[in-house]
């Protein structure tokens, strides 16, 4: 559910009309740490096109994406979200590559174009060398807009094969208005006064360290790549464990599934969702357990 | 009354928006949540909360899970009607509704001795919700 959708572009002089130019430029040395992606023998960034640069607000990062798509820019576009950033490639109007700190590819292009809220800005970086990126730009942007909202009840009944309650009139009827609306509205209820912002995210990413077994299974269950002993084990518990939280989910109004973490004396049971509908579980040793202590903290 | 003193400790940590007691049945025993929460939608949660933690118990107590939902997450701690045995027979959960941004480490202490407490009061995991 989103509370807002805005993306702000930064730039040196205000543009007043939103579909004439690209976002504006900034000095790599502005750049996060984080993004000093290695770039090989990449070919050296795009000088930035002559004409305005823009800083604006209420768009969103779909829209943004589409018009670099209409106006077939070519370049390299840094998108920051809360604690949250990914680099986007595009030559001649298409996406070619997308990175995240954890995802390459389509799935870092899905993470990014389902973030709500950030900044969309232009980066002299230099353009990737290889693309990517599998699917259009349609499939990505719709893929997106199905994740961002907070049901997608076609994907879910995919991967589950069992139609949601909420699909049913009988059960919308009822449920929908016994659940909480959104998280603003329960903080508001739980913390009143403190509640007007919305809070920032703590990291879904799996912990660190070496897993000792690892199950990738995809929408339908199957169980797509297993490492380690007992992964077919492992697959089937993540396969029911992954539909129980995402049935308590949906009953308590709390969206769907991002991620979830089971820790147990000497081992971590990790189970991630991943935005093309995918599901990754592993079990992680004891001393990548050290690693996630250091993590929480 | 010491279950409900147990549960609004919780609410020292910050964010945590509320906690409700699950026990074995999958019955809501005990409850501080706001409004919002009505008791059918726990009673619907907490019948699957219970099986989940069944699952997750077959090879071996966890400490705890975290559920991690679009909107807010749901940290859920062992019970057991035994105070120190709970490890070894788990009789019912006890469920934190947190942001996503809470202080992990603070709540795993929190709800610690919270479900300590709360493992101490025999009429805890009876149903009365």
């Amino acid at each position: 559910m989103k509370e807002s959708n805005s993306f702000a572009t930064e730039g040196r002089n205000l543009l007043a009309a939103a579909n004439l130019s690209a976002a504006a430029n900034l000095s790599a040395a502005n750049l996060p740490a984080a993004h000093a992606l290695p770039t090989g023998n990449a070919p050296s960034s795009l000088p930035p096109p002559p004409g305005f640069t823009a800083h604006l607000t209420g768009v969103s990062l779909t829209d943004l994406v589409r018009l670099q798509s209409l106006t077939e820019a070519s370049g390299v576009f840094l998108v920051m979200s809360g604690e949250r950033s990914g680099i986007l490639h595009f030559a001649h109007g298409q996406l070619y590559h997308a990175e995240t700190r954890e995802l390459r590819g389509d799935a870092a292009a899905l993470e990014i174009l389902a973030w709500s809220e950030g900044e969309f800005i232009r980066s002299e970086r230099a353009a990737a060398s290889s693309a990517t990126i599998v699917s259009t730009l349609d499939t990505l942007l719709s893929s997106a807009l199905g994740i961002t909202s907070t049901a997608n009840p076609a994907r879910s009944m995919a991967a589950t094969g069992i139609r949601h309650k909420s699909e049913g009139a009988a059960y919308s009827d009822g449920v929908a208005e016994r659940t909480p609306s959104s998280t603003r509205a329960l903080r508001a209820a739980a913390t009143p006064g403190v509640a007007a912002a919305p809070a920032p995210r703590r990291s879904s990413k799996l912990p660190e360290g070496r897993a000792m077994v690892s199950a990738l299974l995809s929408p339908l269950g199957d169980l797509v790549e297993g490492q380690g002993p007992g992964a077919e084990a492992l697959a089937t518990r993540v396969a029911y464990v992954a539909r129980l939280s995402e049935v308590i989910g949906r009953a308590m109004g709390s969206g769907e599934t991002r991620a979830l973490r089971v820790r147990y004396a000497d081992s971590e049971l990790a189970i991630q969702a991943r935005a093309d509908g995918h599901i990754f579980g592993c079990v992680i040793s004891p001393d990548a357990s050290a690693n996630v202590r250091r993590d929480d903290a | 009354m010491l279950t409900e003193r147990s549960l609004q400790s919780l609410r020292d940590i910050e964010g945590v928006y509320g906690s409700f007691i699950v026990n074995t049945a999958g019955q809501v025993t005990a409850r501080d949540l706001p409004a919002v929460f009505d008791d059918h939608t726990l009673a619907e949660a907490s019948e699957r909360i219970a099986r989940l933690w069944a699952v997750l118990s077959e090879n071996g107590s966890p400490e705890y899970t975290l559920l991690e939902f679009a909107e807010y997450s749901l940290f859920v701690r062992g019970l057991s009607a035994h105070g120190e045995l709970a490890a070894a027979s788990p009789a019912g959960c006890l469920c934190v509704v947190v942001p996503p941004t809470v202080n992990l480490l603070a709540l795993r202490l929190a709800s610690k001795w919270a479900a300590r407490s709360i493992d101490r009061e025999p009429t805890a995991l009876s149903a009365s919700v």
